[in-house]
């Protein structure tokens, strides 16, 4: 079981990020500190989630990991190797795979298979195992079928997918979803949710997904709620749930399933803590019919 | 949310790079740079010989080569829609402005026979060099041209020339042209919805009526080619070096042969000019 | 102010192979200071819907009436009817061009002929009805966030002084507190001036929770019109053509289902909590 080892997959240590904001003229207005001081450690085959406003540093932090951005101060590990280490920059790539948010904007070809094959290509695989790997990374994402389309008329789920295969056939262990899901709707965003999931389960491929809907996270394994630049408060969901005014002063909105379990408690019905979904809360409010 | 691909806008995207048409055949099989350099001759060809005898030889090879590649003929025709106008232009232009013997005149106008040859003749290797390149584009998708080009023009790296960039930038515009052109659409239609008018006006109002529209769109080129370097860069691209294909063109038998046809159709085609007695 | 359509239908690509109808036979009327929600799939007709209140698109077959007028008739202003259907499209921030903001939110009210005066100070009072400062107004729309791009965006809607205000997905891409600051000032709208507000979510939830009147719409059709809390009742059909209902009234089917029956209406996080509690008293009064 991978999920036991104790190497980490990422690991980042007083990580600051800043950069220069110009004026109209060119001149430095003043320097901007997007990430402030982020220490964590992701263990591999975890799902975790990193929860942020617009512009809390959520997306400057992810594009770290897979070495876009070079920390100002600190180190980032990616399963051992260091972000900024001349040589690691195709290492961590391959390691570290990335999707972004905008569908139209990260596919490169004008053919879904050679799309896929876009990454391996750029490693070197052999024509062989490109071929193996993207019909393998197609099927993992159900988009088999629509190998030979264009991807102008796909639905933007289904791009994002793609997206997803490309990734995946360059053989990563980790993948970063950057608001990958947040232009979809919601038939989109449950498809491609659902196949994230099943990457971590049956892969054990760690997920690392960046979001501000709360309801897309209730199932990680451990959560990051970012502000301002810095990790505001962390737990399993359960546990970030509860904290209320934090979520709160990071302009986060709790599932309704645990805002509507909170209303209850404060009204004296008695449900509980820790409730995420529709399910649970039902469950509880059956209970305590006695 | 992203716009699903409607079937409005889908239209202009067919007129922009749809061309493909998807077949399994010989044709279809070829490889890119036979198809480019095949259409290269044949096209050259049209301009080498002035009379009939030609023209049957061009014409049936273009025949045999549209049976073979399984595209239904009124796909090859809809390429000439767009130059209908300069076909009639130029075909009257000769008709008219040549001298020689005459036929019969209208006023001024005289109708001679030198001049209704002529009329035909441009008129035939005008079509046949569009549809002869419609073949190319129709049976080959952009990607393998990009490829195809790439490979042909690779001897120029060695005096410097960026073959490999120019290729992926060329595909990349492929790609991108269509999404672009939805692009100018809905910002037209967000304008338009403010009340601005794009048909009015003098030649300067007109160009400054532009600017609503232009403006967002070099904003929106910049915002995706910012992210789409992005996207390239985490997905380890890193310049043409070490990179490998998943279909490297590798030629086959039946390239030969259509290597071999090609230049049967050079000799068949100098043969037939050569005895021909128009 | 009415909008009416009687029989429209939509056809792209007409007179080609590929004839394919986006609207079929729509039979729609909107009244005065309405704030109508409407769903439906991705490519259900609700963009190309939205483009027939202002006649940006034109009907196939059928009618569009403004004010019982015929807005297809020859002698009709297309520009006066922009003015008066305000459209906002979605992502409307990427449409910005001008140099400075106050330029920009002036564009819409000039090109539909205001008079000079009138032009700035609508421009003038939208910007501060969306909540943007004055220290802005000379700003360039490139610096400013995107919140405050969307609502500049908006802004230039508002200064035409529109008696009805038709959004396509107002709150795509905005984080939670983005959506509930254009929630609110989209209310603030409604309930301030006598304007009708329509809108399209992908979110149940908000439909539920602003809408007085929500539209479905399912491959070029509208399958149900009515108040939010009757629309929500056909889950199954809901379901069916891939939307669903508000989280709150899963909830409260779910506990049906367990024999708990709450009162009627169960759509929002606010009166699904109160039936709750209702519900709870009852029960504590009922055993002892």
């Amino acid at each position: 079981m991978q999920k036991k080892s104790d190497q980490y997959m990422i690991e980042t240590k007083d990580l600051v990020y800043e950069y220069n904001r110009r004026d109209e003229n060119g001149d430095i207005a003043e320097i901007v500190r997007a990430l402030d001081g982020v220490s964590l450690k992701v263990k591999k085959g975890d799902f975790i989630a990193v929860l942020g406003a617009n512009g809390s540093g959520k997306s400057t932090f992810a594009k770290h990991l897979n070495g876009l951005l070079h920390p100002t101060e600190g180190v980032v590990y990616i399963n051992g190797m260091q972000t900024d280490r001349e040589g690691n920059v195709l290492p961590v790539r391959q390691m570290a795979g990335m999707v972004f948010q905008n569908p139209d904007n990260q596919i490169i070809s004008g053919i879904v298979e050679e799309d896929v094959a876009f990454g391996p290509e750029n490693l070197g695989v052999s024509t062989e195992e490109i071929l193996l790997r993207v019909e393998e990374s197609l099927k993992q994402v159900d988009m088999l079928p629509y190998r030979k389309h264009s991807p102008n008329r796909l639905s933007g789920g289904q791009k994002q997918r793609v997206a997803i295969a490309g990734v995946l056939a360059m053989h990563p262990q980790c993948i970063i979803l950057d608001e990958a899901t947040a232009m979809l709707d919601p038939a989109g965003r449950k498809k491609v949710l659902e196949i994230v999931m099943r990457l971590n389960k049956e892969e054990h491929i760690t997920i690392i997904l960046i979001t501000h809907y709360m309801e897309d996270v209730t199932e990680a394994d451990y959560i990051y709620v970012m502000k301002e630049g810095k990790i505001a408060t962390s737990g399993t969901p359960g546990e970030v749930f509860e904290q209320k005014k934090i979520l709160q002063d990071c302009a986060l909105e709790l599932p309704t399933a645990t805002r509507i379990a909170q209303l209850l408690n404060e009204a004296d019905i008695p449900v509980g803590d820790g409730i995420l979904t529709m399910e649970e809360l039902a469950d509880r409010l059956d209970k305590l019919r006695g | 949310m992203v716009s699903e691909p409607e079937k409005g806008c889908s239209m202009i995207r067919d007129i922009t790079i749809g061309q493909y048409y998807a077949a399994q055949s010989l044709i279809h099989r070829l490889d890119p740079r036979l198809k480019i350099i095949a259409t290269m001759v044949y096209i050259i060809s049209l301009f080498t010989f002035h009379d009939m005898a030609g023209y049957v030889v061009a014409i049936l090879s273009f025949g045999a080569v549209v049976a073979l590649s399984k595209v239904p003929l009124r796909f090859m025709l809809k390429g000439l829609k767009p130059i209908f106008f300069i076909l009639v232009f130029t075909a009257c232009l000769n008709l008219f402005a040549t001298p020689g013997k005459n036929i019969f005149a209208i006023g001024v106008l005289s109708v001679t026979w030198e001049g209704l040859w002529k009329a035909v003749y441009i008129s035939l290797r005008l079509i046949f060099l569009i549809l002869g390149s419609s073949v190319m584009t129709l049976t080959t998708t952009p990607d393998q041209l990009t490829n195809g080009l790439e490979k042909l023009l690779g001897p120029l790296k060695a005096v410097k020339v960026p073959v490999h960039e120019l290729a992926m930038m060329m595909s990349i515009a492929l790609r991108f042209i269509p999404i672009l052109v939805d692009e100018t659409n809905k910002i037209m239609k967000a304008q338009a919805a403010r009340g601005a008018d794009f048909e009015s006006g003098n030649l300067l109002q007109r160009l400054k009526n532009l600017l609503p529209i232009l403006v967002p769109l070099f904003a929106s080129s910049v915002r995706r080619a910012g992210d789409l370097a992005l996207a390239m860069d985490a997905r380890c691209y890193h310049g043409g070096g070490g990179r490998t294909k998943m279909y490297p063109l590798n030629y086959q038998k039946r390239d030969l042969c259509g290597y071999l046809v090609c230049i049967a159709y050079i000799i068949v085609l100098a043969a037939v000019v050569q005895v021909s007695p128009f | 102010m009415s909008i009416r359509l009687e029989n429209v239908s939509y056809v792209y690509g007409m007179g080609t192979t590929e004839e394919k109808y986006a609207l079929k036979n729509i039979n729609l009327e909107i009244g005065n200071h309405e704030l109508v929600g409407i769903a439906g799939h991705t490519g259900s007709g609700k963009s190309t819907l939205l483009q027939l209140f202002n006649g940006l698109e034109h009907a196939a077959h059928g009618t569009v009436y403004y004010n019982d007028q015929n807005i297809y008739e020859k002698g009709f202003s297309m520009k006066e009817l922009r003015g008066r259907v305000g459209l906002v499209f979605q992502y409307p921030e990427h449409q910005l061009f001008e140099a400075t903001v106050i330029k920009d939110v002036e564009f819409g009210p000039a090109n539909i002929g205001m008079p000079p005066m009138e032009v700035e100070l609508n421009s003038f009072q939208a910007l501060k009805d969306v909540g943007i400062g004055e220290e802005l107004l000379d700003a360039s729309p490139l610096t400013l966030s995107g919140g405050q791009k969307r609502r500049v965006a908006l802004a230039g809607v508002l200064a035409m002084q529109p008696e009805v205000l038709v959004l396509d997905e107002p709150m795509a891409g905005l984080d939670p507190l983005g959506r509930r600051e254009v929630f609110e000032l989209l209310l603030k709208l409604y309930q301030e001036r006598n304007i009708t507000i329509i809108f399209v979510s992908h979110s149940m939830e908000d439909i539920a929770e602003y809408a007085g009147r929500v539209l479905i719409m399912n491959q070029g059709e509208i399958v149900l019109d009515g108040r939010p809390d009757k629309v929500f009742r056909y889950r199954k059909e809901l379901e069916q053509i891939g939307l669903g209902i508000p989280q709150s009234a899963l909830l409260a089917a779910s506990l049906r289902e367990r024999g708990i029956r709450l009162a009627d209406g169960c759509i929002t996080v606010e009166k699904t909590t109160q039936a709750i509690v209702e519900w709870y008293q009852n029960r504590k009064r009922g055993a002892v």
